[in-house]
């Protein structure tokens, strides 16, 4: 069975996907405006604590799309839809942007907190393994033309990097416990929790909206290039 | 498919890439070469006193292996690719699977092959302490070289089939390689010390279960990664 | 740097980084849409 037998799916931009995008820039400018003007200076570091509604979201949501990856590689590997293997791909795009961000605003947040840009913290560092496990992910689909082998090394090495997560952050964080480290930013009070939860909702809602969009753009890319196929192939055919 | 008629299978996949190894005897002498060359590289370019040498040890040793083993793994693949001798075999009946536990066995024996050699060599040339605990380090070796060769082995299977093959190999497998660098620096470095806060129990179990886990996993996972 | 110094940038690159993959993503969709509509012809 190839892929390109199966019949190409919608080439359309579905509508409800227009709206649902302004509702999510709605829903995160909100919630972005809301938390910072609502809270107060933290006791510990001030006004830095801001940098919280952005970055504990988006780590966060970064994990959200691991796990989300991690289902739609074994989907595929159990029901060999093409579709599945694009969401999977979608999912790990935007996980790897979010990710990319979080380790950003960690290494800015610590800068005038710490007086250094990097610190091997136990989080930033399993983060950037993260970061490289599924920049592979991506790189790997790169460099792989064949659309059913691309589809099936991605879902293998989904598969096998998402397994490993659990067990970067583990060793990790035995590592650094040996070498005492400053307190990180979990220390933060509750009042700032409703800030927190309120932009890790809406942040959720964006990323879903941007993996369904990454989708629906994979989509089209591909019935673009099938239409392109079928042409070519009929002209040859009439031309016998 | 009977395990007897599975482990003759998986030993003549192992006799036959050592043996092709051995006619490119080249090859491995080549990679030893290099493995010396890093260890020295090293020594430039850390310019440490001896005590400080002792501290980063593990590190170049581990980095060191990792390094020059990477260099066998794109390798097995690569004699049949040219042969089309990857065909023959999957046209065989039975399992993928046993084509990974051959290549992971041979890949294993030439990377242990080299790390004898190497071992020695950075003991040597950085005075290093073997420790009271010779075979605790041993066991780190093999468990730190399982757990890399497996994954090198399965990654170099997609790797070796496409362009850029060189660097896209150590893209994919170090970063996974992570807990298993971490547990093997950790336990080599505590227990070349002496380990005087007992900390290597710890390390080696991780290794153990890194181990069992992803060489379940690419055992499980070839299937889907080796072609027709 | 002043704290708030810190905050601007870290909510600059996150907004920009977002708008920016936002704007290729769609940029993307109408490359593909063009390309559906070419070879519909």
């Amino acid at each position: 069975m190839s892929f390109s037998t199966t019949r190409s799916p919608s080439a359309t931009w579905p509508k409800w996907l227009t709206t649902f995008g302004w509702i999510t820039a709605i829903l995160l400018v909100s919630g972005q405006i809301y938390a910072i003007v609502t809270s107060p200076p933290d006791a510990a570091m001030g006004d830095l604590q801001k940098i919280m509604y952005i970055h504990v979201p988006s780590a966060w949501v970064a994990m959200m799309s691991f796990i989300v990856v991690l289902a739609y590689c074994l989907l595929y590997l159990w029901k060999h839809q093409p579709k599945h293997d694009l969401m999977a791909a979608s999912a790990a795009e935007v996980g790897t942007v979010f990710t990319a961000l979080a380790i950003a605003q960690g290494s800015i947040w610590g800068r005038p907190t710490w007086g250094v840009w990097w610190t091997w913290d136990a989080r930033l560092t399993s983060t950037a393994v993260m970061l490289l496990i599924y920049a592979g992910y991506l790189t790997l689909r790169s460099f792989t033309d064949d659309e059913e082998r691309r589809a099936r090394w991605s879902a293998a090495v989904g598969i096998l990097g998402a397994i490993n997560v659990p067990i970067v952050w583990y060793s990790v964080k035995w590592w650094r416990t040996i070498h005492q480290l400053q307190s990180d930013m979990s220390s933060i009070s509750p009042e700032y929790r409703r800030g927190w939860i309120i932009n890790a909702l809406t942040f959720t809602v964006l990323v879903v909206y941007l993996i369904v969009a990454r989708y629906h753009v994979s989509l089209l890319q591909r019935a673009g290039e099938q239409h392109a196929e079928e042409q070519a192939l009929a002209v040859r055919s009439v031309h016998v | 498919m009977s395990a007897g008629r599975e482990l003759a299978r998986i030993r003549a996949i192992v006799w036959k890439d050592l043996t092709a190894e051995r006619r490119t005897k080249a090859n491995f002498n080549a990679v030893v070469f290099f493995a010396a060359l890093t260890l020295l590289m090293f020594g430039f370019s850390l310019d440490a006193d001896p005590g400080t040498m002792k501290k980063v040890a593990g590190g170049v040793i581990w980095l060191t292996i990792l390094f020059s083993g990477v260099l066998a793994f794109n390798r097995s693949y690569e004699q049949e690719l040219e042969g089309g001798a990857l065909d023959a075999l999957l046209l065989y009946p039975g399992e993928r699977r046993s084509i990974f536990l051959g290549k992971f066995l041979a890949n294993l024996g030439f990377v242990l092959l080299v790390e004898a050699i190497m071992v020695p060599v950075a003991v040597l040339l950085y005075s290093l302490p073997i420790g009271n605990q010779p075979g605790k380090l041993l066991a780190v070796l093999l468990l730190g070289t399982i757990g890399f060769v497996a994954l090198g082995t399965f990654y170099a299977a997609m790797a070796s089939r496409v362009r850029a093959r060189e660097v896209l190999l150590p893209l994919l497998l170090f970063p996974m390689l992570v807990p298993l660098l971490v547990g093997a620096v950790q336990a080599t470095t505590a227990l070349m010390a002496n380990d005087p806060f007992n900390r290597s129990g710890t390390w080696i179990r991780l290794l153990m279960v890194f181990d069992l886990i992803f060489l379940t996993a690419c055992v499980l996972a070839f299937d889907y990664v080796i072609e027709e | 740097m002043s704290n708030w110094g810190y905050i601007g940038l870290a909510y600059g690159v996150t907004y920009g980084v977002l708008i920016g993959y936002f704007v290729g993503l769609m940029r993307k969709r109408r490359q593909a849409l063009a390309a559906i509509e070419e070879s519909g012809k």
